[in-house]
């Protein structure tokens, strides 16, 4: 008999700050290696770096009141907050709407890497096969408990990150010896006009609804109303991480070109070398978006748990993860025909859906929580 | 042991000499048992006679010091009239500085077991146990495991006694506390539980005790036997305990608030073991600490060597040849173009031959020591080559990643990142740099899942726990001024903090007197 205590996932896992926005940033973050820079170039021409900056200035409006219902009921999350403040029935509707938008962004996420995988850096590898090694990351990383998925998302978002600090400033250094690169190609700094950027801005803070997930995370979360350090932290890490990005992409490429090239960071690591050692660093950064990507899959599986177990009052999330992960993977394989109808399924259907979830959910239980507050508040004055 | 025998060995003797050493006779399968010697005599007392029995086993006991501590004593006493009981009798006549009162026959078979000697006396049903334990060990040399340049050049030993002396030398305080505890039905391998009192955390002191004490196996010779017993992760190759033969470095863990299990073994666990602790050398503490840090980044990249180069190599040759360049992929190109295997296979069938390698420079005897080298250099490498088997290039990858495993500092750490190699090598040969990013999340995240009794593996970095800066690098050790936070140290603080720790320098800095 081992008398040891085998490291389970724990019902009470409790993660620091730390992990938590390690957490939220790289879920929230790990789409600008996908198809996001083609679509927020299309949509911001040469100002579409600024996109993910304004958008966080944006997302503000809805990140303030759900760290304030977070904080005003601890140890809840945003599905049992909303059972709490307006039914049953609404946290029902709520919580069920939330699972299947995330299912969704889940699957033409997965669906982007693996087409990514097979056209740039494995060609004619069947997707089934890529999906399925996918499988096994997303489904075991998540089954081994929170605490052990947050750990592995700081070193590994670490890695990640170090990677989209590293490209930008290797693309800046080769601007002034490989000629592709260009200053010109930012300017006009305001891209289609204030106007349209603002309007681009109000629709594209949906860029940000990975961040909802806080509302799932905050209870496992160690520090007593430590949900404002990380909604903040995530939000100025990820609005940050993106533009740096977008940046050193439009440095290498003028806007037209960028808004029809699929995975341009891809492309430009293609034309970047270290020397002449390392023509092509291409391979390297594949490993740097996949670890990301593949965390990003986990937490994505882990939340789906989370709020599947939270909406229908389950016990126990463990025994979905292998449903919900073979849901991500099949939806990615069998539903979409091809990668340009994947990222139309996700800019303009599902995101757009989200900007009228991410304005309405969080605000209304703010607005519910005050007028709440108001009532017990008025009900003790006059007893 | 049979339930009847085992009955017995609970029951106190009796008050009857005779009936006494029929029971103990019979524990010990005499005189089938030659082990167990029975000197009887007569002790005198006025004009009676009482009658004695010194027992022992003549393996390992002190021969002479039975005779000058015990017998010489009682049976040159002359006329004892004077003493009133046995007690007396003891207290009078015995020299023996290690003497305990034994009150059930099991008292009497563990002591015998453990080399003391028992005296019994007729009319008396206690009996007394007096240590006269010798056992030839190896002297206390250098462990050839663990071989520093700087610092002291000294080892555990095969002796329980002399290892926890070896610590104690280390730690000269009253805090320092020993609890014995015997595992194993057969072997009854005295293990001790050593930590500092008033520093290690008493949750964690408790765990351990638990821990060993739950063990009920037959056979426990050793802590390496013991290690799978108590482990929190019994099925992963990864050690979650640290396995050290040098009393230095344990002194200096049970300092930050570690527990240790010492036995009669070179080997001492020391517990709970971070990723951290596992790549650290004992010389670490003995250099200064940027030339430290630069040794433990070596370490580092070691790993990455030994777990990704073979991998690498196949990755890159079959799928991702754009990343080299263009010189040194016709280079490889060329090499491979004789080479009638696939990469992956190559590069499996050359890590299997260093396996066999050291496999076989680690059983063969030392006069044949140079053979191996010879084959190793010149069979598998020169030869294979030649032969069209692999291509030199391949030759060149795999002296790395084999030479990167011996610079691992954990022997137990270098096997499992052995094996995890392999599983890397058939991930790349499978998709490439891809199937080994997914492999190494899996891998990464399996180990941050490990605990080691309790503490998470990857601490204090993630999740983050107050240190001193002792981890991936190393700090001056006038900076680590808090004991390792993952260890919930009952005093966390190791010194008194600035100017305390290194106050002389500061106030000659600041020009103070």
């Amino acid at each position: 008999m081992n008398c040891g205590r085998p490291g389970r996932p724990e019902p009470g896992a409790a993660i620091g700050s730390a992990e938590a926005i390690a957490i939220l940033a790289t879920f929230t973050v790990l789409k600008v290696f996908l198809a996001a820079p083609e679509r927020l170039t299309r949509e911001g021409q040469t100002a579409a770096w600024a996109i993910p900056l304004l958008s966080a200035l944006v997302s503000v409006l809805w990140v303030a009141p759900l760290v304030s219902v977070l904080n005003a009921y601890p140890g809840m999350d945003i599905i049992q907050i909303t059972a709490k403040l307006a039914g049953r029935g609404f946290a029902l509707a709520a919580g069920s709407t939330y699972y299947v938008v995330l299912l969704a962004i889940l699957a033409t996420g997965a669906r982007q890497t693996v087409s990514a995988l097979t056209s740039v850096a494995l060609p004619n590898t069947p997707l089934y096969f890529l999906l399925a090694v996918g499988y096994a990351v997303i489904v075991l990383v998540p089954l081994w408990g929170l605490e052990s998925l947050a750990r592995a998302t700081v070193i590994g978002g670490l890695y990640s990150y170090s990677m989209v600090a590293l490209l930008p400033a290797v693309s800046l250094v080769s601007s002034y010896f490989v000629t592709p690169h260009r200053m010109d190609y930012l300017f006009p700094l305001l891209g289609p006009g204030v106007i349209d950027m603002a309007k681009i801005c109000l629709v594209r803070q949906s860029t940000y609804f990975e961040l909802l997930a806080l509302g799932l995370l905050a209870p496992h979360i160690r520090e007593r109303g430590g949900a404002g350090k990380v909604a903040w932290m995530s939000l100025v890490l990820s609005a940050f991480g993106s533009s740096l990005l977008l940046l050193a992409l439009s440095l290498v490429f003028p806007y037209p070109s960028l808004a029809r090239v699929p995975f341009p960071h891809l492309r430009v690591t293609r034309i970047l070398g270290i020397g002449r050692f390392f023509q092509r660093l291409d391979a390297l950064f594949v490993a740097d978006w996949l670890t990301a990507s593949l965390l990003g899959g986990a937490l994505g599986v882990y939340v789906l748990g989370l709020t599947l177990a939270s909406t229908f009052h389950l016990h126990r999330y463990e025994p979905w993860l292998f449903r919900l992960s073979g849901a991500v993977v099949i939806l990615a394989a069998y539903s979409i025909p091809n990668l340009s109808m994947t990222v139309i399924a996700e800019y303009d259907i599902v995101r757009p859906a989200t900007t009228v979830m991410l304005d309405t959910w969080p605000v209304s239980l703010f607005l519910l929580h005050r007028l709440r507050k108001r009532k017990s508040r008025l009900g003790s004055e006059r007893r | 042991m049979p339930p009847e025998e085992r009955k017995v060995l609970e029951k106190s003797p009796v008050a009857s000499l005779d009936e006494n050493l029929a029971v103990i006779r019979g524990v010990f399968h005499a005189p089938r048992n030659t082990g167990l010697s029975i000197r009887e005599f007569d002790l005198v007392r006025g004009r009676r006679r009482i009658k004695a029995a010194v027992l022992f086993l003549s393996d390992m006991v002190d021969v002479t010091a039975i005779e000058n501590t015990i017998l010489k004593p009682l049976l040159l006493a002359g006329d004892s009239s004077t003493v009133r009981d046995m007690q007396d009798t003891i207290a009078q006549y015995v020299p023996g500085a290690k003497v305990r009162w034994g009150t059930t026959y099991s008292d009497i078979a563990g002591g015998l077991v453990a080399g003391s000697s028992v005296l019994l006396v007729d009319g008396e049903a206690r009996s007394l146990i007096l240590e006269t334990r010798s056992v030839e060990h190896r002297a206390v040399e250098e462990s050839p495991a663990e071989a520093i340049v700087r610092g002291p050049h000294i080892g555990f030993v095969e002796d329980e006694s002399t290892n926890i002396a070896l610590v104690r030398l280390n730690l000269a305080t009253p805090d320092l506390v020993t609890e014995r505890i015997h595992v194993g039905a057969r072997s009854n391998t005295p293990f001790t539980v050593a930590y500092l009192d008033g520093i290690a955390d008493h949750g964690l002191i408790q765990e351990v005790m638990r821990r060993v004490r739950c063990v009920k196996a037959d056979f426990v010779p050793s802590v390496d036997a013991l290690e799978p017993y108590i482990e929190d992760e019994p099925n992963s190759p990864l050690p979650t305990i640290l396995v050290t033969e040098r009393p230095d470095r344990v002194a200096s863990m049970l300092a930050e608030g570690h527990v240790a299990i010492i036995s009669p073994s070179p080997g001492v666990a020391v517990v709970p073991a971070t990723i951290w602790d596992l790549m650290h050398s004992p010389e670490d503490h003995y250099l200064h600490y940027i030339p430290a840090s630069a040794m433990r980044l070596v370490r580092w990249l070691a790993v990455f060597t030994t777990v990704y180069s073979s991998a690498l190599y196949v990755a890159v040759t079959n799928y991702h040849p754009e990343m080299i360049p263009t010189e040194l992929l016709s280079a490889i190109a060329s090499a491979r173009e004789a080479v009638p295997f696939p990469a992956a296979l190559e590069v499996l069938a050359m890590e299997v031959a260093l396996e066999l390698i050291r496999e076989a420079s680690a059983r063969i005897p030392t006069i044949f020591g140079p053979t191996i080298g010879i084959v190793g250099a010149v069979v598998l490498g020169q030869a294979a080559v030649l032969a069209n088997i692999v291509n030199p290039i391949l030759v060149v990858v795999v002296a790395i990643s084999g030479l990167g495993a011996f610079a691992v500092p954990n022997y137990e750490l270098a096997v499992a990142l052995r094996l995890v190699k392999f599983a890397m090598i058939i991930a790349a040969s499978i998709a490439g740099i891809p199937s080994l990013t997914a492999l190494s999340i899996l891998l990464l995240a399996r180990l941050c899942a490990h605990r080691s009794f309790g503490v998470p593996m990857t601490s204090p970095v993630v999740p983050h726990r107050r240190h001193g800066p002792d981890t991936v690098l190393r700090g001056p050790a006038w900076a680590m001024e808090e004991r390792p936070g993952q260890m919930r140290p009952a005093d966390s603080r190791r010194q008194p903090g600035r100017p305390g720790s290194r106050g002389n320098v500061d106030d000659q800095r600041k020009g103070r007197p």
